[in-house]
């Protein structure tokens, strides 16, 4: 099978035509209730995940795992025409999965948790099979979960391994989660380096969300007053383009004036009074800049970085409609919180 | 009626048991009436502490709703996951009018950010929020549920002291009435019977000494 990403998007292409339209997302959106909603959702490529959600659950439930079934299957069906350098690259990008299942395991260990509660919140999108992350839910604790890791070779049993001795010492699991998460960015940045544009690619698409990703966390940090300033620093994700003394300026409420004058002076001016809205500037700047990928280079990693964000936003848009048909959230709320498409 | 005996020491017993009888319905409403201000003070609190509680349940449910729909219930569930911990409520017991009345409390209801054990770098704003707002509406249930039980408990005491108020006033002071009553005109036939013996003797007396 052929591993150059001209195969890949030409099948990427294809499967973008399962897409749904925007108009059609309008008249899901214009739908009454949650039954005509399921009813129309049955008519798209949804159906057959729909149908087996609804077997198994109700409601909104069944619209959550059906989209998220749709997701896991895309990104499967994505993987499964790819291999070589260029499956080395779309796993880098997939791997954030991983770590968001490393993270619902090593809390659920945190609190002595297991079973149900855990596999119903994994996302096996990643390069870890769901029967891999069943075997890392049923370790007695986090040494064991590390030790599980390593054996596979994965790439994140490393920062899990740093980290475990002090998390024995002080259970602080939330050092040992941001030691993870930046670890992450740092091994996926240098599975990057390099000249090939498909690489370079992906290393401008992680840094963009490092970017991001921090200036959200600096406005959330804005919340919690009595932080002292040092401690600010140590949520900072290294590898984008905001530097950490903005960072610590901006996530500190007596210099944020400050920091908000250094970031638009780099070109961000997030727009909103909250940290719920400018994360929402965020996630519309990181989709806008995502799916321009789609349009990029045929022959590189782009086409699949955005149809993965188009793909995402859409499963965010249809799970958001579902829940204004319940909760009778007016239109113009819903096209707020929806991502651009 | 047929076992009380009509003497004059029972007399003096039922005007006595009557006396306090109605003092005791007295008593009793001014009691009734002090409860039912407080209970109309407490309607007061309850409504507005029902109020608070929609009002929070409405914004942590959309926010909550907004948060599972961006982030994704996996996530949203494993941001809670972390976020385990036991909430210790004060029960105090308060004595409103003789009745007790246990008041719900609760501190370090609301937590500052880094206590809930939140990686603000992996938990969206959206879920940092619902945590909040669901801080709020736990807040919101003791309140309810503290006025709520001093509202049930004053409600029967009202009940209650009603029935009593009744009791006394459509049985027990009735029945000391109609007791008097017998025993007055028992004691008054006696005593028209010993006037007419007594006017018999004189005239036995009188008749004898003609």
């Amino acid at each position: 099978m052929p591993s150059d990403f001209g195969y890949i998007n030409a099948r990427v292409k294809g499967m973008r035509s399962r897409l749904l339209a925007p108009g059609r997302v309008e008249e899901l959106l214009s739908l009454p209730t949650l039954d005509a909603f399921l009813q129309a959702l049955n008519s798209t490529p949804y159906a057959t995940d729909l149908q087996e959600a609804l077997s198994r659950y109700q409601g909104l439930r069944a619209v959550d795992e059906a989209l998220m079934q749709h997701f896991q299957k895309t990104v499967r069906k994505l993987l499964s025409f790819a291999e070589g350098k260029s499956r080395d690259l779309i796993e880098v990008v997939l791997m954030r999965w991983d770590l968001h299942n490393l993270l619902v395991i090593l809390r659920a260990k945190h609190v002595g948790r297991g079973g149900d509660d855990v596999e119903s919140n994994f996302v096996p999108a990643g390069t870890l099979s769901e029967i891999r992350l069943k075997e890392l839910s049923l370790q007695p604790d986090i040494a064991a979960v590390a030790s599980t890791l390593a054996t596979w070779d994965h790439p994140l049993a490393r920062p899990l391994s740093e980290g475990l001795y002090r998390y024995l010492q002080d259970k602080d699991l939330m050092a040992l989660e941001l030691h993870i998460g930046r670890y992450y960015y740092e091994w996926a940045l240098r599975a990057t380096r390099g000249a090939d544009g498909s690489a370079a690619s992906v290393r401008r698409s992680l840094e963009t969300d490092i970017d991001y990703t921090n200036l959200a966390t600096a406005y959330k940090l804005q919340l919690a007053k009595d932080m002292p300033r040092a401690e600010r620093q140590n949520f900072y994700v290294p590898g984008g383009l905001l530097a950490s003394h903005v960072f610590v300026n901006l996530a500190d409420p007596e210099t944020a004036e400050v920091g908000q004058r250094e970031i638009r002076a780099r070109g961000l001016h997030p727009e909103g009074a909250t940290p719920a809205d400018i994360e929402r500037w965020v996630a519309q700047q990181v989709s806008r800049q995502h799916t321009q990928l789609y349009l990029g280079d045929p022959l590189g990693i782009d086409v699949v970085l955005g149809f993965l964000a188009m793909l995402y936003d859409e499963l965010k848009n249809l799970r958001l409609i579902a829940r204004a048909k319940v909760l009778g959230i007016p239109r113009d709320v819903v096209r707020r919180e929806m991502a651009l498409a | 009626m047929q076992t009380l005996s009509p003497t004059r020491m029972n007399l003096l017993q039922r005007k006595n048991q009557l006396r306090i009888a109605r003092q005791g319905v007295d008593l009793l409403k001014r009691k009734r009436d002090a409860l039912v201000a407080d209970f109309f003070n407490i309607v007061r609190q309850a409504l507005a502490a029902r109020e608070r509680l929609n009002e929070a349940c409405e914004n942590a449910y959309v926010v909550l709703s907004l948060a599972k729909a961006v982030e994704g219930r996996q996530s949203l569930e494993a941001a809670a996951l972390a976020d385990k911990r036991e909430l210790l409520a004060e029960v105090e017991i308060v004595n409103i009018w003789g009745i007790k009345v246990p008041t719900v409390q609760a501190s370090n209801i609301h937590r500052p950010l880094m206590e809930r054990g939140h990686n603000p770098t992996a938990v969206s704003a959206r879920t940092i929020e619902s945590a909040s707002n669901f801080e709020e509406v736990l807040s919101a249930i003791l309140e309810v549920a503290s006025t709520e039980i001093k509202l049930r408990k004053i409600g029967e005491e009202i009940k209650k002291t009603t029935r009593r108020v009744n009791a006394l006033e459509q049985v027990v002071i009735p029945r000391i009435h109609a007791e008097i009553r017998y025993i007055n005109a028992v004691l008054e036939q006696r005593a028209r019977e010993d006037v007419f013996r007594l006017k018999r003797i004189k005239k036995k007396l009188e008749a004898k000494k003609a």
